[in-house]
């Protein structure tokens, strides 16, 4: 069901400098559709070189040039070399399209406090994300292991987030009744809408109960994952 | 009868030779005399420091009245005893007797030439001379002589005992040290001031020594008046009175002014040359106090963010760094820094790379200089672990072989978790708030302790979510490897077995995981009893 997901995903990624590309490498392993935009034309040249067809030279400034992108509903990441430019983006951005997903990458706590304020959904430090895993090393080190496992290691492990469609088996139930170890599965948290966006971890220990558009966090092997996304989705009707 | 002599001389020398207990009695003194890594040496430093101001504050009270019986005794016997006592010990310690007499034999026996005694004892006495001749065994000696009162010159010998303390106390050593590295300028500006103290002096004695000044009647009231005021000091106690006396007055306090500015500015040079070195021995001493030191080379973006979580984290570390303003920034900032150059052995062995050290963070701008770094710890220490960054993935690949065990590529970290956010933006969220422990939900790590509940029993055994605890994983140890290594369990089934030093990465509040080690704590004690 993740394949699916993904797939459906569209990304559109501004900037393809020695940053841009590294972040395309490792968007390119999870998702299909990706859009390369860049103003500088070695970059794109690269880009071609790299084999991404879908790359093109806008002028990242001129906003109609930006409209033209049709940028509605895309995940929009801005990781463009130059910071000053990157918050600039990310402003223009957020001016053209209110509902698109916006990311931005940053290079400093200022920065980051300027991307939050324009209202891009996701800033994310390169420095501090690399600091707090050399942190998390030294001092936590078998927590690291097993977060490293979850998210980077390709070993069948994963974190996945499902949303309990219609009419489904879960439906009415309590956190309790259902053991999701049976599953071979781990239940983190579930975010339930009805009570905004709050994320309820479930060792808090609330008894809550299941509804429709719930999304569980869960946790285990991916084919795990999958029969239960079959088992939930089969029981529609 | 030499003959025999010699012999019990050598079964002598060898039998010390092979005594473990002389030896280690003679460690222990060596130790506690003059090794500052030694532990009880802090102990015996304060000791001796009491007996010198006890002993000095006695002597200096004794000016005016008497003191007690009992302290004058003490002041008399003891602390000279003690002196005394020391003084030989230092003076066996500094060299073995002997192996000297064990050399010369084995070698008159080798080459077949007769046994000189001379030639022993010569040796032997020029080890002693050695020591008995340096600056400090000389005030050692001298500070003994006080407690003869009959003669009361050698009162004046007390100031000796104060100088005593210098051994005792690093710091006031290290002025001395600093002192010592303008040897050539003091030794200059002092014969400076010598002639120009002669000449004044000469100057004044001719003008005024004749009657002219009542002051003046010799030669040593004129040394005494010309030293006044060429310091600057001027008591006032011998004036000049006449006009050539003034004329040479006004020149000597001339060149007096200029001659202290120099000295002045010879030591304040000094001590900003080497305050550097000051700090570094600070820093150095307060290092080596700690275990578990984390190295931080490079301070840069990443290293200040890692120093500054390591901070709040509370572990130790230390920052090196070979760029100067960066080195004064990371003090500015509160840091234990070092001016350094990490790829050097010479700066991680003087850290105790394979002692004190647990891990080496690489986080310099140059992907060159990390991989210089990582090379060079790994060669001093196979166990320690090293964490690098680089920007590069090739350079990744020649770290990896170069034997880091970590490998940070900011970019590809970024890309990362850009790439969960998209795919899973609620599950990310989360994540994020577990690891960086924002809320108070966290996941934390628990090593399974010999003899605790868990050791033993199996993961079913204990309900973790009636405990309000999720179990998310288990490291296992890895069987009869004795490295540290561990393999990582999913969501471990019920019947998996524990044993001592698997450890259990849990999920949960910050109560429940604190309850939880409490009572993994708390089953140990009881096992034992």
């Amino acid at each position: 069901m993740s394949d699916s997901k993904n797939s459906s995903l569209e990304i559109i990624l501004f900037g393809y400098g020695t940053t841009g590309a590294k972040i395309y490498e490792m968007l390119s392993g999870n998702f299909s559709k990706i859009t390369v935009l860049d103003k500088d034309e070695e970059h794109i040249k690269r880009a071609k070189e790299d084999g991404i067809v879908t790359s093109s030279l806008i002028d990242i400034t001129d906003d109609s040039e930006l409209e033209e992108q049709r940028l509605e509903g895309k995940i929009l990441f801005c990781a463009m070399d130059d910071m000053a430019l990157n918050i600039f983006l990310a402003l223009s951005l957020r001016n053209i399209t209110e509902e698109s997903t916006i990311l931005s990458i940053s290079t400093s706590a200022e920065n980051t406090r300027k991307l939050k304020f324009i209202g891009v959904n996701k800033v994310i430090d390169i420095y501090e994300s690399s600091a707090n895993r050399i942190v998390d090393i030294v001092t936590r080190p078998a927590v690291t292991r097993v977060m490293d496992e979850i998210i980077y290691a390709d070993n069948g492990i994963s974190i996945e987030e499902i949303e309990i469609p219609p009419n489904s088996f879960l439906e009415g139930k309590c956190i309790q009744e259902i053991n999701f170890r049976d599953f071979g599965l781990i239940l983190i948290g579930i975010s339930d809408k009805e009570l905004g966006e709050d994320f309820i971890f479930v060792s808090r220990g609330i008894n809550h109960k299941f509804d429709e558009g719930d999304i569980l966090v869960l946790l285990g092997e991916t084919q795990a994952l999958k029969d239960f996304y079959k088992k939930l989705t089969g029981n529609e009707r | 009868m030499r003959r025999f002599f010699i012999r019990q001389l050598v079964a002598f020398a060898y039998l010390l030779e092979s005594a473990p207990r002389y030896h280690r009695v003679k460690r222990f003194f060596n130790d506690l005399l003059n090794n500052d890594d030694f532990r009880y040496k802090k102990y015996f430093d304060l000791f001796m420091i009491f007996v010198i101001l006890s002993s000095v504050s006695i002597l200096v009270i004794d000016v005016h009245k008497h003191v007690a019986y009992w302290l004058d005794f003490y002041d008399l016997y003891i602390v000279t005893w003690i002196f005394i006592i020391e003084y030989i010990l230092r003076l066996w310690v500094h060299s073995d007797m002997h192996k000297v007499i064990i050399t010369h034999y084995e070698e008159s026996e080798f080459f077949e030439k007769p046994f000189s005694f001379w030639k022993v004892f010569k040796q032997i006495a020029q080890e002693k001379w050695a020591y008995i001749s340096s600056p400090a065994a000389i005030i050692d000696l001298i500070a003994i002589l006080p407690s003869y009162r009959e003669i009361r010159v050698l009162r004046v010998f007390v100031l000796f005992r104060a100088f005593k303390m210098l051994r005792y106390s690093r710091s006031l050593l290290q002025f001395f040290d600093i002192l010592r590295s303008k040897k050539i300028e003091l030794y200059t500006l002092f014969i400076l001031l010598s002639f120009f103290t002669l000449v004044a002096s000469i100057m004044i004695y001719v003008f005024e020594g004749n009657g002219n000044n009542p002051d003046i009647k010799n030669m040593y009231d004129a040394i005494y008046w010309a030293l006044v005021t060429i310091t600057t000091v001027g008591y006032g106690d011998i004036t000049p009175v006449t006009t050539e006396g003034r004329a040479v007055a006004m020149l000597v306090i001339l060149t007096g002014i200029g001659a202290i500015s120099f000295l002045t500015s010879i030591i304040v040079s000094a001590f900003s040359e080497k305050l550097p070195e000051i700090k570094e021995t600070r820093v150095m001493n307060q290092i080596a106090k700690k275990r578990e030191l984390n190295l931080i080379c490079g301070y840069g973006k990443i290293g200040q963010l890692v120093a500054k979580k390591f901070k709040e984290a509370n572990r130790p570390f230390l920052v090196i760094e070979s760029d100067r303003q960066k080195v004064e920034k990371a003090e500015m900032d509160g840091h234990d820094a070092l001016f350094a150059d990490a790829t050097k052995s010479s700066t991680l062995l003087k850290l105790k790379l394979g002692k004190n050290v647990r891990s080496v963070i690489c986080v310099t701008h140059d992907d060159i200089i990390n991989v210089f770094i990582t090379i060079n710890a790994r060669s001093l220490c196979k166990d320690v672990e090293i964490i690098a960054r680089c920007s590069e993935k090739s350079v990744a690949k020649k770290l990896r072989l170069a034997g880091a065990n970590h490998i940070i590529l900011p970019e590809e970290i970024a890309g990362m978790l850009g790439s969960v956010y998209i795919g899973q933006p609620v599950a990310f969220e989360a994540l994020q708030a577990i690891i960086t422990q924002r809320r108070t939900a966290r996941i934390d790590e628990v090593e399974v302790k010999l003899g605790s509940f868990f050791d033993g029993a199996k993961v079913g055994d204990f309900d973790f979510y009636a405990n309000k605890l999720i179990l998310l994983a288990l490291l296992k140890r890895f069987e009869g490897s004795g490295k540290e290594s561990h393999f990582v369990v999913f969501n471990p089934p019920d019947d998996t077995r524990l044993k001592v030093g698997d450890i259990l990465v849990i999920m949960g509040y910050s109560v429940s995981i604190a309850d939880f080690k409490a009572r993994m704590e708390q089953s140990v004690r009881f096992k034992k009893q």
